[in-house]
């Protein structure tokens, strides 16, 4: 049984549709990276998780629980980092994080005051006279201070220099040892691909793709010139390639094509090597090229 | 539920200190400034304005006495600004004004329900407007207790009966005499006063608490309730002056917000005070002790209610 669901989860603002029908499944003990654009409706998605907003129609639950009208019962089960931090600026950093980690039952103060040395954050200073990252981290250092099965972060690294966010992605590896499930999204698509088992793509409010990163590594990407219109690939290759036609002539004409292959690569060549084709280059697949296609509207066609 | 208690109160605790030092000051100068007045003199200068009666709570008879003009510290317009600062600086924090700045979202990351962290914010709000209204009895205490008052003593005269004459008896000059005020005041016959203070406060944090759940713009919900408390004044001020207008007292919550009436029904009328209306001759003349209590505390309980019911249903929307 996944430890997140959600099926066809939808809200609509008025007539604008944040999310619409979006629909998966996040297993226990992974780690779930988020994708998308700004306006993607990656926020709209995990506010719905915190049971922070009524969905339209479709369902969300954790742990069993329904996300909204056992809201309560789900953030027992969730720790959480917002995607605009804002914390009280009159307190201490080490003040917040006392009066924080005492609000949860299984906050702990001695696991915040840890994280926060290990991030190197100065937790003697007042919040109002900490830098935009010191605040990042001190909202890192909260989400993190309690044993929580699942961690919902929404962009945590935003605002963070590239060692502190090796930091971050080094902590989170460590949670997902100790079996807990981490739900990020980020637009910084190689953390992603570094630290997440599985990532879900959502464009214009809608889940576009969802893919398990060991797959997307075992995709690669052949980029070549066509000749002629191309042959219908053979049933059995079906499943394992995807065309898509980024460039066009002058005449309207196919003249790019990419063809992303996964798995063995040795099938597709037997049958590419029957279709004319130059200038021919191949790479392994990456998240970026995943984003890519989808985001830059690229057209896909199953042969 | 303690440290969410203690989150909250250190954040209202600077406007709560702000807020007693000012009450506290003010009543206990305001209080002083009555030993100022020789009572007896005071008299003859209330006669001129007798055609502005009208628009005082109680009879111009009771203002010259200490206990009327004690009783008229708790009306001053500086203590109703002091107590609706604190009540929508408070109400209007407890959902707009965290949604704006953010941190709810913070808070409501954590396993706390809406409704906890609602009546929280309730139950800050309601013990700083008790503690101020406390504060007001307090500095009424030490003002009554720590000055004195001068007294004329007029040489003795005899009254000529059927006439307005009088003769004196000694043409000696009037004596003045240092009282303690406590001589004249009673502190005890002012808790009507300082309860109906603590009643408003709760009506108006009330009132802000509600609009503050509809909300997410802190300085939206600030502008509608003070535009409220103002209105409410003007509707009170003109069905004072305009006999015509009487039917707006019963729209505005300045009308049972009545210190100095509810202080003269206590003296002088006790055992109507807590009825829900003051009668004579079996006709309704006013709101009593009980009803004012009951309209303003029942009000802000229903309006505390209503938010409560719209914040735990709404979308949070995302910080600004």
């Amino acid at each position: 049984m996944p430890f997140v669901e959600t099926q066809r989860l939808s809200k609509k603002f008025g007539t604008i549709a944040a999310l619409h029908d979006c629909s998966l499944e996040i297993p226990q003990g992974t780690i779930f990276g988020l994708l998308g654009p700004n306006g993607a409706g990656k926020s709209t998605f995990i506010r719905l998780l915190m049971g922070m907003m009524k969905p339209t129609s479709g369902t969300a639950t954790i742990a069993g629980l329904n996300c909204y009208s056992e809201s309560l019962q789900v953030r027992e089960q969730i720790s959480y980092l917002p995607g605009d931090v804002r914390l009280d600026r009159h307190y201490k950093g080490r003040d917040l994080l006392r009066v924080m980690t005492s609000i949860r039952t299984d906050g702990s103060f001695q696991q915040a005051t840890d994280i926060a040395d290990f991030l190197a954050l100065d937790i003697s200073r007042r919040v109002r006279s900490m830098s935009t990252g010191m605040r990042q981290k001190l909202a890192l250092t909260l989400a993190l201070a309690n044993q929580a099965p699942l961690i919902i972060l929404d962009e945590p690294t935003s605002n963070l220099d590239p060692t502190v966010r090796q930091q971050v992605i080094e902590l989170l590896r460590r949670r997902k040892q100790t079996g807990q499930t981490i739900l990020f999204s980020s637009h910084i698509l190689d953390e992603v691909e570094n630290v997440c088992d599985q990532v879900a793509i959502l464009k214009d409010g809608q889940l576009a793709r969802m893919e398990k990163i060991s797959n997307i590594r075992q995709t690669h990407r052949l980029h070549a010139r066509i000749l002629q219109p191309l042959p219908p690939p053979p049933e059995r290759l079906e499943k394992q390639i995807n065309i898509s036609y980024p460039k066009f002539d002058t005449n309207g004409d196919r003249e790019q094509i990419i063809i992303e292959i996964k798995g063995d690569l040795q099938p597709a060549f037997e049958w590419l090597s029957h279709v004319a084709l130059k200038d021919v280059s191949i790479e392994p697949s990456r998240l970026r090229s995943l984003y890519e296609q989808i985001h830059l509207n690229h057209e896909i066609a199953r042969s | 539920m303690i440290h969410l208690i203690r989150h909250y109160l250190l954040k209202s605790r600077l406007l709560c200190i702000a807020c007693s030092l000012a009450i506290l000051f003010f009543i206990y100068m305001r209080i002083w400034a009555i030993t100022f007045f020789d009572a007896t003199r005071f008299k003859q200068v209330i006669e001129f304005f007798k055609d502005l009666e009208k628009f005082s709570a109680v009879p111009f008879a009771q203002l010259i006495t200490y206990t009327g003009r004690v009783a008229q510290a708790f009306n001053e317009p500086v203590i109703i600004t002091i107590i609706v600062i604190w009540a929508i600086s408070r109400g209007s924090d407890c959902v707009a004004g965290q949604l704006n700045r953010g941190t709810l979202e913070m808070l409501l990351g954590n396993p706390i329900s809406r409704r906890r962290i609602y009546w929280v914010q309730v139950l800050v709000t309601t013990s700083g407007t008790c503690l101020l209204a406390s504060l007001a009895w307090t500095a009424m205490t030490l003002s009554v207790y720590s000055n004195q008052v001068t007294e004329t003593i007029q040489p003795p005269t005899l009254e000529i009966p059927g006439t307005p004459l009088s003769i004196p008896l000694s043409f000696a000059e009037p004596k003045t005499v240092e009282k303690p005020m406590s001589e004249f005041v009673d502190i005890n016959q002012f808790w009507p006063a300082i309860t109906i203070l603590f009643a408003m406060g709760f009506f108006v944090a009330g009132f802000t608490t509600m609009i503050s759940s509809f909300d997410r713009y802190r300085w939206r919900t600030i502008g509608i309730c003070i535009a409220f408390v103002v209105i409410q004044q003007m509707m009170w001020i003109l069905a004072m002056a305009k006999p015509e207008y009487d039917f707006l007292l019963n729209y505005t919550f300045f009308n049972p917000f009545d210190p100095e009436g509810l202080v003269n029904i206590y003296v002088n009328q006790p055992e109507q005070y807590w009825d829900l209306w003051l009668t004579r001759d079996a006709e309704i003349q006013r709101l009593s002790g009980l009803g004012c209590h009951l309209v303003l505390i029942g009000l802000g309980l229903l309006m505390y209610i209503i938010g409560d019911q719209v914040f735990t249903r709404r979308d949070l929307p995302a910080p600004v």
